[in-house]
């Protein structure tokens, strides 16, 4: 191991960064550049960001436009100077892969949330960690069950073959929770409208089945389908169903019974915890790493679940919004 | 002759209410939503103004935007708001600590805990988070830092922690949430103080109410008595 020569050079070397230290205060803030479109969802992310680093952290926010351009992005980044990039949204993702390129620097670290399959959105990208945004089956499942007076032990899922993967892997998290995920899969060049109406009517058919978990998936979430498929095909089906859409569990809609939407704020808390561990490994990644998100916010149609099931006393204050 | 009727009652609510009305901020995290533990307990502090916080950040912001006259809050919390003085201690079987305890799916070597991804709720700033954990463990592990108790539990289904760090009061409610084959593990002769009760002055009113709470209150607070 090399050691340092305590030379008289390098002792003026010392004392001038200490004196520097003492006359100009503290270490300047640490820049991050955030990368995010508008809105309170993405507000309250980075506000988790911000109030989790503190004050050590200077947060450069670029709110990025439809027309926002990698070229914009290297204006700023360059402004910027960043420790690290936070990129939000698949678009905020693509705009640093692009501006990356143009910079040339391929070691700035980047944390990246609240987007679609954000493992994929990383997929090859040096010295990147992110978030998923897609709640897992497993925390969905052990929320709703903790409120439920009956066992929840299957959950049933329909899901397009292109998502095997994804089907897969929650499908292994719901075993360590003691969940069956039993899952329909439908060819992804299949009718959605006639796959749907096969796949709900085997699950709907089945005795062993405690829950559906609906995904949120445009392929078999639309307006159309709801009313033409999902409706009729659940109307007389006695066991909640679980959204990801918060306007689903309307009680009128007579649909959802139990939602469950990432926490901002906690994603963005969770995001800064990333920062800090990328911090302590000198700002860098080793291995491309995206974690689970852990945070939700839970929202009930009570009407909903007292008609089908009802719900353990005392459990309400589990929930956060209560629909009724 | 109404007016005369109505004088007595009109003296006893006035003689009923606390004389002053005290601001209360109180941040304890739990399984309970905030909004519930506020109208638990404002309930029964009546007269008095109370306001539960989710968030640490919106805790110590509104302290220093609009300073109530009493927090309650965990002590290492209470402790740094230094205009603050403990007038109660919240206590668990005459005691105002528990002891921690870490939760696994594996075993923990707790010979080797700076080696361990130890998942805890943060009660504090991110750093002193770090000061306080090594003063219940004994070492410095590598913190993995959530908002709410219940977000504990998906750190150790991802795999995300090796073990998270509760008081001994929220061991049973974690485990009850989960199915999986969940390993306790005891932090022998660790403290972690519970709530404390903290005012800037004469917080009597306040303290005479906060000793009336329910058992279903207190427990909300992770308590189940006061002690001076």
């Amino acid at each position: 191991m090399d050691q340092v020569k305590r030379t008289p050079k390098r002792a003026f070397q010392i004392l001038v960064g200490l004196l520097a230290t003492v006359a100009f205060g503290q270490e300047t803030a640490k820049s991050i550049l955030v990368l995010r479109p508008a809105g309170a969802s993405f507000d309250d992310a980075k506000k988790g960001i911000k109030e989790t680093l503190g004050s050590g952290y200077d947060l450069k926010d670029f709110v990025m436009t439809k027309e926002s351009t990698a070229d914009e992005v290297v204006k700023s980044w360059k402004a910027a100077a960043p420790k690290a990039v936070v990129a939000m949204d698949n678009k905020g993702v693509a705009l640093f892969r692009e501006a990356r390129t143009k910079v040339g620097d391929s070691t700035t670290p980047v944390v990246a949330l609240m987007g679609v399959r954000i493992d994929a959105a990383l997929r090859g990208a040096s010295s990147s960690a992110g978030i998923n945004y897609e709640i897992p089956a497993v925390t969905i499942l052990v929320n709703l069950r903790s409120i439920l007076p009956t066992p929840l032990k299957k959950a049933g899922v329909v899901y397009r073959a292109s998502m095997d993967d994804m089907f897969q892997r929650n499908a292994e998290f719901c075993k360590q929770e003691n969940i069956e995920l039993v899952g329909i899969k439908v060819d992804d060049a299949a009718d959605a409208k006639s796959g749907l109406e096969k796949a709900l009517k085997d699950i709907a058919g089945r005795s062993d089945i405690d829950a559906l978990w609906v995904v949120n998936d445009n392929f078999f979430l639309n307006a159309k389908l709801i009313k033409e498929v999902w409706l009729p095909g659940l109307s007389g089906w006695k066991h909640p169903v679980i959204v990801g859409v918060e306007t689903l569990v309307k009680p009128e809609y007579k649909f959802g019974t139990f939602a469950v939407l990432p926490d901002n704020y906690a994603l963005g808390a969770q995001a800064a915890g990333l920062l800090q561990e990328i911090e302590d490994a000198g700002w860098k990644v080793e291995e491309v790493k995206v974690d689970q998100p852990l945070s939700v916010i839970k929202t009930l149609n009570l009407r909903g679940l007292k008609s089908c099931c009802g719900i353990q006393e005392g459990k309400l204050g589990e929930v956060d919004k209560v629909l009724e | 002759m109404k007016l005369l009727r109505a004088v007595p009652w009109f003296a006893a609510a006035i003689l009923a209410a606390p004389a002053i009305a005290d601001k209360i901020y109180v941040f304890y995290p739990s399984m309970a939503k905030p909004n519930v533990v506020q109208a638990a307990l404002q309930a029964k502090l009546a007269g008095h103004e109370v306001t539960v916080f989710g968030r640490l950040a919106d805790f110590s912001t509104m302290i220093g935007q609009t300073p109530p006259e009493v927090i309650v809050a965990p002590k290492a919390l209470a402790d740094q708001f230094a205009g603050y003085k403990p007038f109660l201690k919240g206590a668990r079987k005459g005691g105002p600590s528990e002891e921690g305890v870490l939760i696994s799916t594996k075993p923990v070597n707790t010979g080797a805990m700076a080696t361990v991804n130890l998942g805890v709720v943060g009660v504090l700033e991110r750093s002193a988070m770090n000061g306080f954990v090594q003063g219940v463990v004994g070492a410095q592990p590598k913190l993995k830092i959530v908002t709410k108790v219940e977000d504990l539990l998906p750190l150790l289904t991802f795999g995300s922690a090796d073990a998270v760090l509760v008081g001994e009061t929220q061991v049973e409610e974690l485990k009850g949430r989960s199915q999986a084959a969940l390993q306790t593990t005891p932090v022998e002769g660790s403290k972690i103080g519970l709530v404390v009760a903290a005012s800037k002055g004469d917080a009597s009113n306040v303290e005479a109410a906060l000793k009336g709470l329910g058992a279903a209150e207190k427990k909300m607070l992770g308590v189940d008595a006061w002690i001076k």
